[in-house]
Parts: structure tokens; sequence; C-alpha cells
């Protein structure tokens, strides 16, 4: 099994995640737009305003920092206090991943790489904050692959993209084989695999890690 | 070239959608990433293709027409940013697609149904372009074997037919393993759901829950969108 190569590569993630929504605040008018607003295919963006938050999808966002025409918002997940509280639960409850936007570690990448300026003094204590969130998290969804002991359905919830993306190879392959060599218990003369005793899944069918 | 020989879109299946303008970039970046994760090719989304093409050719016609002046040049970014974004996602879908095409050719032609009255073969999966396309790859690709490999194989094992047609269980065939585990999301309750034929497991799907899952226990809840792949 390709455990090494994942199915998405990091930058497609984080084209996906440049979907989201975050709060900006411009700069700038439009004159040229009807009610200073934007009418994109994916939706209406405004109205632009100086000095008014206004939500866009993340692109616009960094296509528009970049070229020094608004102030990027920290998102609210990105608050120092929440962040701490999301590291303890983190740590305290093993059995569950907490909610955290489904692509938060490529917004957190994005912004940390090209709008440092959002978090003002704080950047670094952000910037570690979700470093150390990442790493409980990444040494849990290790500890659960440990647990990983035959043919089962796994619940995984509020597990993020980038995590989902890493552990596919690791997830797949162990779950495929364990699959296959219960197959191959359940019908050894390999006709048709009928209800046999051992073919029922193990004790424990399924992990949960819970909500 | 592979998105250029799936010809033209049909332009009079354009629908009044207004409403939709929100989910049609939510829906094919969607279709993009549930064809690439499941293991066999899935229906095509004509009708988000066709429409999604025509709506990209309006917002290419405004923003050509837009004013030169400067003082428009922040707002002709922006329009272009985003076309191009539209652009690679349908291209990654349409790509995507073909690639599986390619893989399992010789199975979209065993489960293509032949056109009436000499019409072309459909499949129902396919677009009538890609299965146009899966015809002229295979034939091209037999071609290119037999002139290279069969030509040189001593008779009696220089046909492809007869050595496919040895085996019941046509093992040349490629085809996808549909016993693959996927991460898919639930996208609405659905309760209590078999997870094999013997209804020995059981998930309970809610909304929200993320799951690694064989990909054949979940095929027709795929379908029928009760989940999505991740």
């Amino acid at each position: 099994m390709a455990a090494t190569q994942a199915l998405f590569s990091s930058y497609e993630l984080e084209f996906f995640a440049e979907d989201e929504t975050i709060s900006i605040v411009p700069n700038f008018t439009l004159p040229g737009c009807s009610d200073n607003t934007l009418e994109c295919i994916g939706g209406a963006y405004g109205p632009f305003l100086p000095n008014r938050p206004v939500d866009v999808p993340l692109w616009m966002a960094m296509a528009l920092h970049q070229r020094k025409k608004c102030r990027i918002l920290p998102p609210a997940w990105m608050d120092i206090e929440s962040l701490k509280m999301v590291e303890e639960l983190e740590r305290d409850r093993s059995d569950a991943f907490q909610p955290l936007p489904f692509h938060y570690l490529e917004i957190a990448h994005m912004l940390f790489t090209h709008a440092k300026d959002t978090f003002g003094g704080n950047f670094y204590k952000v910037h570690d904050l979700v470093e150390s969130v990442r790493k409980v998290r990444m040494t849990k969804i290790h500890s659960g692959l440990k647990s990983l002991a035959g043919p089962m359905t796994v619940k995984l919830n509020n597990l993020s993209a980038m995590e989902c993306n890493l552990m596919r190879g690791l997830f797949q392959g162990a779950l495929d084989r364990f699959w296959k060599l219960a197959q191959l218990q359940a019908a050894p003369d390999a006709g048709e695999f009928e209800t046999q005793a051992t073919s029922s899944p193990p004790s424990g069918p399924r992990r949960q890690f819970r909500t | 070239m592979e998105s250029q020989s799936l010809g033209v879109p049909d332009l009079d299946t354009q629908a009044d959608d207004a409403p939709q303008l929100q989910s049609d970039l939510a829906r094919i970046k969607q279709a993009y990433v549930n064809e690439k994760v499941a293991p066999e090719i899935l229906e095509y989304d004509e009708e988000l293709v066709d429409r999604l093409r025509q709506r990209l050719a309006d917002q290419e016609d405004k923003v050509q027409g837009l004013d030169a002046h400067w003082s428009v040049e922040l707002e002709r970014s922006m329009y272009q940013l985003e076309l191009e974004r539209l652009r690679y996602l349908l291209a990654s879908y349409i790509r995507t697609r073909l690639k599986k095409v390619q893989l399992y050719a010789m199975l979209c032609l065993e489960e293509a149904s032949p056109g009436e009255d000499g019409a072309a073969p459909t499949h129902p999966r396919l677009s009538r372009q890609e299965m146009q396309f899966v015809q002229e790859f295979f034939m091209d690709m037999g071609m290119h074997m037999k002139e290279n490999i069969l030509k040189n194989l001593p008779p009696g094992f220089d046909q492809l037919v007869r050595q496919s047609n040895a085996d019941p269980t046509k093992d040349t065939m490629p085809a996808p393993d549909l016993d693959r585990h996927v991460f898919c999301r639930v996208l609405e309750d659905r309760g209590t759901v078999e997870l094999d034929q013997q209804g020995l497991e059981t998930a309970n799907f809610e909304a929200g829950d993320l799951y690694v899952v064989r990909y054949k226990a979940v095929q027709d809840l795929l379908k029928d969108k009760w989940i999505s792949l991740t």
C-alpha cells in the first residue's frame, strides 16, 4: 500500500481551504461596482467600505492582503484563550478530537506564512498553540492506529482534512488488509462467503473516538 | 489535451437556477473530491458541469466588458482569480474522471450498453464524450499493444481476446477494488446503517460524523448523497 503518498497534495488542500470564510477590514471602495459589492460565481461579497469588516473567502482575503488592501481579522478559533482551552481539552480527553475548522491547519499555515500581521504581537503565542494542538492530535491519531485490530469501521469525528489526508494511507492499508484476511478466513474454499463465526467482527467492532 | 476531447458544452441546457449560486462551487468541489477518493468511476454530473461552464462563460464576458480604467483593476483581478479557481476545479474533476476511465477502459466498454440502431453505445455513469474517448482510447491502446508485443509472440498466444476469455473471472481486466476503505462524512442523519451483508456490523450515521469505512458498504449512500467522501 502506498502509505507514504497522500491522495491530495498539501497545495491542493490549501486550495480547498481557501474557500473558507474569513473576516477582513478593507481600506478601499469599489467605485466601479454597484453597492461596492463583488458579484462572483461563488456568491456576492461586500460591501467593501473602509474600516467596515466584511466576510470574504480566504483566497480573496489573501489576494487583497497581498495588495495591501485589507487587514485580516483572526478567526474566532485562533483566539489565544480558545486555543488554550482546545489544547487542554485535547490533552484531557484521549478518546475525542476537539471540533476545529476542517481546514484548520491549512488556514493557520497560510495566515502564519503570508499574513503575520493578522495576529499583531500575539503571533508567536498563536503559532505555538496551534503547533502544540497539532502535535497532541497527531499523537492521538497514532495511538488510535495502534488500536486497529481487525476488519472494522472507524469513527474519527472532527478529524481535519490535513489529518485525514496524512493518515489515509495507513488506515486504508491496514483496514484493507484486515478485511482481506478476514474474507480468506471466512471462505477458505473461495466460494460465496456465508454467515460463519469467523467472519464476524472482533469483539470491539468499532473504535469510537466519539464526538 | 484531455479536457479538449470532451467537446463543447450544450448551451441549451442552461437553466434558471439563481438560488443555487452559492452551492455550485461547493458542488463541483465535492464532486471532484468524491471522484478522487472513490475507487470506481462515479456518475457524471452533466447538469452541474454544463451549468458551470455556462456560468464561467458569462462571467468571462462580464470581465471582458469591464472598463480598462485603473480604478477597476482590483475588481477585475478578483473576478479573474475566481474564474481561474473554478476552471481549475472543473478541469480537475474531468481530469480525475479521465484518468479512471483510462485505467478501467475495458470495464467501461464491458458495462456499456449498445446503442439502438447503430447509435453510439452508452454507459450509465459516463458522459457521451467520455464514452467516445474510451472507445478511441481502447482502439489505440489495442493497436499499440498488437504492434509492439502481440505481433512478436508465437501463434496461439497472439490474441488478446483469447487470453482474456481463457479465465472466467476475466482477470486480465482491471477493475476497481470496491472493498477499499475510504474516509466519508455523513451529510444527513441516517440512523443505523448495516455495514456488511450479514448485518453483523452496524454503525449509527449522524450528520457530521466522519468514518473510515469500506467503500462497498456506503456505495449506495454516496449515490443518494447521504454521505460525501473526504
